[in-house]
């Protein structure tokens, strides 16, 4: 395969189109120079920092280090959905669902990719599972979050609404149901709009690095769909489980909504 | 029978009871006092320790649901969320019927929700209440958007399901109401709640 190298004077001569950025916003006063840099230093120590991290656990290859990695990202990605939610359950369950769900969905996909699928040998072959599972997760998370957040805004907005539903005697995923759908849908969104989108407006990355590193289009057209497939089913699970999930804890085992449970807005 | 036994929470009770079928029982007080809350936790919309039965029986035997199709708490507002007016009722319902009773127009049914009146809401969410014939009603402030008219033909209907057998609450501040559907009331004070006789 012909690959060629970037040099760390190639990246160097990018990342002067950074400074374009940057000029255009102090002419135009508006005020981004310094989150720009700092956006910019942050971005470049990071994936800087996760090469070396995965070029150490590439060369380990131990299922140790692989779940360990797979753990953490698991975990950030947690968080980054909390970070999303305007309405905050109170304690653990804050985390705890957002990242619960991510982790089930992320496991239970990843794993049927790398025992059915592409059977790679190890099966913990960081190569693999790492990628792999971080692309379903990062796009899983982005439904997680917006169902939860949908869900919890549009009841605390049609509380009396609900309330006089289950006044008249409808169980809590009666008098709840057109929000949980709601809430499903805008989660599920994003995904199936890429689905649509993909091939024509967009080359997603991952087949874009492949074809750089010389893959054949064709092989490298099979691992996107194979992807994509996974990222919509995850999606789909991983909103499913935070919508309902979300229900259970707004509510409880009397059909009364409970949302003192959440904190006061930010 | 409804039997209510060291019904409270944080903000009212304990509120001990028993209200016979066919009878009304007034609900007083001042604002903030808890009535709407006592109300609501009778048909457990809001947590509360204590215990309630309906003919004997508990009413953690039932599913919450088929408790609130048995006791049916009505608020002072309502809310509605399909298009239309009679898309809110059973099809078998005779709502034109029972409007008619509370001198509501009959093409009414067919309006969309948004058209409709502060006064013609709460009638008509009061025949949505009692459409399917549960056998506690707790109306809150009932008559509070009607006028004297309209307030009377509501009465007349509240008497109408007390006569089957329905036993109604009404938090009501009118002394007309008080009178009329007294002898009973449950008086909340800041400190208290008392069941008197009147």
């Amino acid at each position: 395969m012909d690959y060629i190298n970037l040099s760390f004077f190639d990246l160097a001569l990018a990342s002067s189109l950074i400074l374009i950025n940057g000029g255009i916003s102090f002419a135009l006063g508006l005020g981004l120079e310094r989150t720009l840099l700092i956006n910019t230093v942050r971005m470049t120590v990071q994936l800087m920092a996760i090469g070396f991290v995965l070029k150490f656990i590439f060369m380990q290859t131990s299922p140790v280090w692989t779940i360990g990695l797979a753990l953490i990202m698991v975990a950030l990605a947690g968080r980054e959905i909390l970070s999303r939610q305007t309405h905050q359950l109170k304690g653990i369950n804050a985390y705890g669902l957002g990242a619960s769900t991510l982790f089930c969905v992320g496991f239970i996909c990843t794993l049927f990719a790398i025992f059915l699928l592409v059977q790679p040998e190890p099966w913990y072959s960081p190569r693999y599972f790492l990628p792999i599972l971080g692309m379903i997760i990062g796009n899983t998370m982005t439904g997680i979050g917006l169902g939860m957040e949908t869900l919890t805004t549009s009841i605390k907005r049609d509380l009396k609404l609900i309330e006089d539903r289950l006044s008249l005697g409808e169980p809590r995923f009666i008098a709840l149901g057109d929000h949980v759908k709601r809430a499903m849908k805008t989660g599920m969104m994003p995904i199936i709009n890429a689905m649509a989108a993909s091939g024509i407006i967009s080359l997603p990355g991952m087949m874009t690095g492949q074809i750089i590193s010389g893959v054949d289009p064709i092989e490298a057209t099979k691992y996107q769909l194979m992807i994509m497939f996974l990222i919509a089913g995850g999606t789909a699970l991983g909103t499913t489980g935070g919508v309902v999930g979300m229900v259970y804890l707004l509510t409880d085992e009397r059909h009364r909504l409970r949302l003192e449970r959440l904190k006061e807005k930010r | 029978m409804l039997e209510i036994l060291n019904l409270k929470n944080d903000i009212f009770g304990p509120v001990t009871l028993e209200v016979q079928e066919g009878q009304s029982i007034i609900v007083r007080g001042p604002s903030g006092s808890g009535k709407t809350r006592f109300m609501r936790a009778i048909a457990d919309l809001d947590v509360a320790t204590g215990e309630v039965f309906l003919n004997g029986q508990h009413r953690k035997d039932l599913a919450a649901y088929d408790w609130r199709k048995r006791v049916r708490f009505v608020a002072a507002d309502s809310t509605w969320w399909f298009d239309h007016v009679d898309e809110h009722f059973r099809q078998d319902y005779e709502l034109e019927e029972n409007m008619a009773k509370l001198s509501l127009k009959p093409e009414l049914r067919n309006w969309h929700v948004s058209k409709l009146s502060t006064g013609e809401r709460q009638r008509l969410a009061f025949l949505r209440a009692i459409a399917d014939e549960p056998q506690v009603l707790l109306l809150d402030e009932p008559t509070s958007a009607l006028d004297e008219l309209s307030a009377g033909k509501l009465e007349e209907m509240i008497e109408q399901v007390k006569a089957n057998g329905t036993i109604v609450f009404i938090a009501s501040h009118h002394p007309e109401q008080v009178k009329k559907f007294g002898p009973k009331e449950i008086l909340f004070t800041k400190k208290d709640v008392e069941v008197n006789n009147l």
